[in-house]
């Protein structure tokens, strides 16, 4: 359980920036060689090996070397379970806005009490 | 598949205007009526509704207090209001909530997102809480 939360820790900081989002789509794609990520995000190599590092000790990466050559890969899997993370919120907001729907109505009720008329 | 953010979205149509329904969500008074209907009910409720003003808001219920404690990073009445969302639902991180607002006649249409993104805050942090074991890790280790 404490593993688990430790993983999607990993999962969310290496997420939340914007340009390893980016690199992850373009990984989404397909394979890609890590010059290639360099190329065509005009980026230092030096920057995105740095990226990419990231993505790696978070387990969204597979990396396959051949001769002097990295491939990387998209590993979909935290992503996905990321994601049920999320997901498992979503009856508590339903709930909540079930709630402000009947306290907006009650407070609607109250007022057409008072005046009528209104807009 | 795309790489994107998980998040969540919830749409509503609500029977106020904008400005009722922005109100509600700032209000200490108003989020202490409707935040914990049902099983459970809000001990209390504490809004600074100022960009990078807190909120807390406990929640009582069978299973005891849950404390929903954020910092709101965008107020724009009646449209658009952000704020960070950290509880032990969320395993005591930081997520990101947005509430979005537009009027559909004497109606409010209510777009809820809640993403499981650490805020640039919370990343730095974290970022800098790894760091901070991995030093200590290799203080110890050089140690022995």
């Amino acid at each position: 359980m404490v593993e688990h939360s430790r993983e999607l820790n990993r999962t969310l900081v290496a997420i939340a920036d914007p340009t390893r989002r980016v690199l992850l789509s373009r990984l989404a794609l397909g394979a890609a060689r890590v010059t290639d990520l360099a190329a065509r995000f005009d980026m230092s190599l030096n920057a995105v090996s740095k990226h990419l590092r990231v993505l790696e000790g978070a387990g969204l990466l597979r990396r396959e070397v051949r001769g002097r050559e990295h491939r990387l890969s998209l590993e979909a899997r935290p992503l996905r379970e990321a994601s049920e993370w999320i997901a498992a919120y979503r009856p508590f907001w339903e709930e909540r806005l079930d709630a402000l729907d009947a306290f907006l109505r009650k407070k609607r009720r109250r007022r057409r009490c008072g005046r009528r008329g209104r807009p | 598949m795309t790489a994107s953010v998980p998040s969540l979205r919830v749409v509503r149509r609500l029977a106020a205007r904008p400005e009722e329904v922005f109100d509600a969500w700032i209000d200490a008074e108003s989020l202490r009526a409707w935040m914990c209907a049902g099983a459970t009910h809000v001990a209390s409720a504490e809004v600074d509704p100022r960009v990078g003003g807190k909120f807390r808001i406990v929640m009582r219920g069978a299973q005891g207090d849950v404390e929903h404690t954020g910092r709101y990073r965008e107020i724009r009445r009646p449209e658009r209001l952000v704020f960070t969302w950290a509880s032990n639902h969320t395993g005591g991180r930081e997520t990101l909530v947005t509430v979005e607002l537009r009027s559909r006649g004497a109606d409010t249409e209510l777009t809820l997102t809640h993403e499981g993104l650490p805020d640039d805050e919370a990343c730095r942090r974290h970022e800098a809480g790894w760091t901070s074991i991995v030093e200590k890790l290799a203080a110890a280790l050089a140690a022995k």
